[in-house]
């Protein structure tokens, strides 16, 4: 009876509805057909929006299924883009062997981030994570004799498959798609298994959990360290599709534009984050020709989903938004027509 | 008075009131009247939607449905802080003083929503010192570090300070001992006598049921009772579900 | 190692500390009165350094402090009550995150809108135009007009407010409102009306910051924003985000700290001395200080 009803739990807030499955399937196919017939610019954009996916992913599992407010994941793609980088241009090792390495360093970041956010919550522990990507980026700066500081680290190698080089966005797509479909994967097991039970528990109501005898800081860390292996993998990818990193592409701002992806796709969700890089990165490379006026169309973009719809556009509500009210309206009234006279 | 009112002697109306939050419904349409110089008291249990109730008519919390009269006038869409100037004033559940001002500025806050001069303010604080003593002694402390009960007579004599006709009370014996629950009742007995009109949302249906020359029962959102105070009390309904 | 250069950097780290001060006291100011928490206090404070920047270069306004002053402070107030009706009003009642992504929203819109007005170069300000370029030796220190003019107007402007705040009604309205906003509206404060006056305020005296801001470094550009909210973010939390005296102890902290930083781990590590003030902070208080204890309002 009880695992009858933890299944039922975690199945609906997976929305794995059969229909769900049907069009999951569908645009699977479509995508793995798609960039054969797309120009390499636009391939490249895709590849930038998959990238994105991974970290809004990584900040989601934190922020959506720990209840932990985190706007820190650069930092960990930080490390992890420079591992890999490190690895492959001063030690020649292969891709596939630095990219596990790049995310197990990460995880070791966020384990690290995880000790001082147990206690906090709320703006507090977000202004912890975000200053320890910032440390972290400042240190990269400044350690040059391992990352060459500010000059940052140039002519990455691209990764090689059984002597086939990745080195077109057609085929890194291919590349980062995989990553993706393992990940997705790997997040489905997590949150249907016992640990994303308790992630899901603490984040309702940590107290609650807490005296259901769930080691709540424990499972805290693991939400930061399996977030931050996939921050890691982000930033191993982002080394080796555009060949050179420095600590300037995980600044301050680039957390908060996942943050921004994240909330605008909706969070807590398998494929919010999926949704919310897609629209972003699409829309943003949409405007280009705005040039400057792009970025105040992306702040007014956010502004106004929080006004229209601040879960998301995945994300479920206890009240309903205003478009909802006014089709509730729309409903009710012409419920009221058909019966004849007033409701 | 109000040639408006339509009904004389009636200062606090209540139709079919609705209250929802999101989908739940707390206040399912109900009814209820104050008279002038009365003490009228609303019992239930926790959740009954007492406190929602008290809120509705404050204009603090959305109605779905219904009105709301004071003094004769239509006062269901008026704003909150418009209300407590027309003379309706409520002592919220919990106290809310304001914990790092002092106890002469919670009662200068008190008189926010009218206009008076230094001189009348300073009477109207006196007043209240002479209504509580302690108060007086400690004016210049911060209100948080006082004892429940004297927060209770802090936010009592904070909402006499508008000097309104109507006092609405949120469950004013939670978390105090019996000694000075009776002592807050026994002021809401003067006040009454000095010719204040009160309602009482309480939870501690004898105390309240002792003082109230009319009450009402609320369960779930519904008023499933009404009657003078003494018929309450002694009802056998009424002792089994409230009287413990 | 001499105490000439111990005094040096403790001139310096009170200078840039008391702007950090003015920085924190609006944005304590802010989050206490509308209870909310914004990310874009960095751009107020840009706006409020691109006011100094213009009150020089414009020949048709008189280049005196006073005038700069009031720009400083008017023209950021407005942006505090555009943030306001655009960020906060509409959320009081809604779960804090909602309102701190639209201030986010808010600071990439106020950072590309000012790239395009002001441009994307950093602003040379003239100082000497409005400060004479004069300075004084105490004990083999140099002390210059500018620094004196700091901590004049921080110290004035602190006077000013701590006047408004506890002499004047409207002070103690504020100062219920931000202590317990349910209990204000039953007094029949329009306490919408409040927060704005709290946003109006609190980005105005942000603002006079900015104006310092650009004066002492003789220079501005759009993208400040961002250091310069981490320090007022810091800062703040040491007095639990809304205490104001606190939080002006907090930037004084974190200007020393800097300073002394910088003059031993070198200029580079700059920005995370901020941060780790921020962690130091909240590993041992996580709830800040506040002073004249009373219980702290729950998140």
């Amino acid at each position: 009876m009880e695992g009858d009803v933890k299944s039922r739990i975690t199945k609906k807030s997976l929305k794995l509805s059969k229909r769900n499955l049907i069009i999951a399937v569908a645009v699977f196919i479509l995508l793995l057909i798609m960039p054969q017939f797309l120009s390499a610019y636009l391939n490249g954009v895709a590849v930038r929006v998959m990238i994105y996916i991974l970290l809004v992913a990584s900040m989601n599992i934190v922020n959506g299924y720990t209840g932990q407010f985190t706007v820190g994941q650069m930092g960990f793609a930080n490390v992890g883009a420079y591992v890999t980088a490190i690895m492959m241009t001063n030690y020649e090792i292969s891709f596939w062997i630095a990219v596990v390495v790049s995310g197990l360093a990460a995880s070791l970041m966020g384990a690290l981030v995880s000790y001082p956010a147990r206690k906090l919550s709320g703006l507090y522990l977000a202004a912890v994570t975000l200053g320890f990507s910032e440390i972290l980026r400042v240190i990269a700066l400044n350690w040059i004799s391992v990352t060459g500081g500010a000059m940052g680290i140039a002519g990455i190698p691209v990764p090689e498959i059984f002597g086939f080089r990745l080195s077109t966005p057609l085929s890194t797509f291919y590349m980062v798609f995989a990553f993706i479909v393992i990940m997705l994967i790997c997040n489905y097991c997590v949150i249907s298994s016992k640990v994303g039970r308790a992630w899901i528990s603490i984040r309702e109501n940590e107290e609650a959990a807490k005296s259901l005898g769930i080691n709540t800081y424990r499972y805290k860390s693991l939400g930061f360290i399996y977030g931050g292996f996939w921050a890691g993998i982000a930033g191993a990818v982002m080394a080796v599709f555009y060949r050179f990193i420095d600590s300037n592409m995980f600044s301050m701002a680039d957390n908060f534009d996942v943050l921004a992806m994240m909330i605008i796709g909706g969070q807590g969700t398998l494929f919010g984050p999926i949704v919310g890089s897609t629209l972003v990165i699409g829309s943003l490379e949409a405007f280009r020709f705005t040039a400057a006026y792009r970025g105040i169309i992306f702040g007014g973009v956010i502004i106004f989903m929080m006004w229209v719809r601040p879960q998301g556009i995945l994300g479920k509500s206890t009240k309903d938004g205003p478009i909802k009210m006014f089709y509730n309206k729309l409903v009710s009234r012409s419920k009221a027509n058909r019966k004849g006279g007033t409701a | 008075m109000n040639s408006n009112n339509a009904n004389p002697g009636i200062m606090l109306e209540i139709e079919n009131l609705e209250v929802s939050y999101g989908n739940i419904q707390a206040v399912k349409g109900i009814s209820l009247k104050v008279p002038e110089n009365k003490i009228v008291t609303l019992i239930g249990s926790n959740g009954a939607g007492k406190s929602t109730t008290l809120s509705a008519i404050s204009g603090v919390v959305k109605k779905k449905s219904g009105k709301v009269k004071f003094l004769g006038e239509d006062i269901t869409n008026v704003k909150a802080h418009k209300i407590v100037g027309r003379g309706l004033v409520q002592v919220p559940e919990g106290r809310l003083v304001f914990p790092r001002l002092s106890i002469k500025d919670n009662l200068i806050m008190g008189s926010f929503s009218q206009k008076m001069s230094k001189t009348k303010l300073n009477e109207l604080i006196e007043k209240q010192f002479d209504l509580f003593p302690r108060l007086k002694e400690r004016q210049k402390q911060a209100a948080g570090t006082l004892s429940g009960g004297e927060q209770q007579m802090l936010a009592v004599s904070r909402a006499l300070m508008s000097e309104p006709k109507l006092v609405m009370l949120d469950e004013p014996s939670m978390g105090l001992a019996p000694m000075i629950i009776d002592e807050i009742f026994e002021l809401l007995i003067r006040l009454k006598e000095e010719g204040s009109t009160i309602l009482v949302i309480e939870q501690n249906a004898n105390i309240a049921l002792s003082v109230a020359d009319y009450a009402y029962a609320l369960d779930l959102g519904e008023i499933i009772l009404e009657g003078t105070g003494e018929e309450l009390l002694s009802n056998e309904d009424v002792k089994k579900a409230y009287l413990g | 190692m001499t105490a000439a250069f111990i005094f040096e950097q403790l001139i310096n780290g009170l200078s840039q500390g008391s702007i950090f001060a003015l920085f924190a006291i609006g944005y304590a100011l802010i989050v206490g009165v509308v209870g909310m928490a914004t990310l874009c206090h960095g751009e107020v404070i840009m706006i409020g350094g691109f006011m100094a920047f213009f009150t020089i270069s414009l020949s048709w306004i008189p280049t005196n402090i006073i005038v700069m002053a009031l720009i400083c402070f008017i023209v950021p107030a407005l942006v505090g009550i555009v943030i306001h009706i655009i960020c906060y009003e509409k959320f009081l009642d809604s779960p804090r995150h909602i309102s701190l992504v639209c201030t986010i929203g808010m600071s990439i819109l106020l950072i590309n809108l000012a790239q395009i007005v002001f441009g994307t170069q950093t602003q040379g300000v003239r100082t000497n135009q409005v400060i004479q370029p004069r300075s004084f030796e105490v004990f083999g220190v140099f002390i210059g007009m500018i620094e004196i003019t700091i901590f004049i107007v921080v110290i004035v402007l602190c006077i000013l407010l701590a006047l408004f705040l506890n002499k004047t009604k409207y002070g103690v309205v504020l100062k219920a409102v931000s202590q317990n906003r349910k209990a204000a509206a039953l007094m029949g404060v329009n306490v919408k009306r409040a927060t704005m006056v709290g946003s109006l305020l609190g980005c105005g005296i942000a603002g006079i910051g900015g104006m310092l801001f650009a004066l002492y470094y003789s220079s501005i550009s759009p993208l400040i924003g961002p250091p310069v909210m981490i320090r007022a973010f810091s800062a703040t939390v040491l007095g639990g985000m809304s205490d104001i005296s606190m939080s002006a102890l907090g930037g004084i902290v974190i200007g020393v700290m800097e300073n002394f930083g910088i003059a031993f781990a070198g200029s580079a590590m700059r920005d995370i001395f901020a941060f780790m003030f921020l962690i130091l902070v909240l590993l041992f208080l996580p709830e800040g200080l506040r002073l004249g204890g009373g219980r702290r309002r729950g998140r």
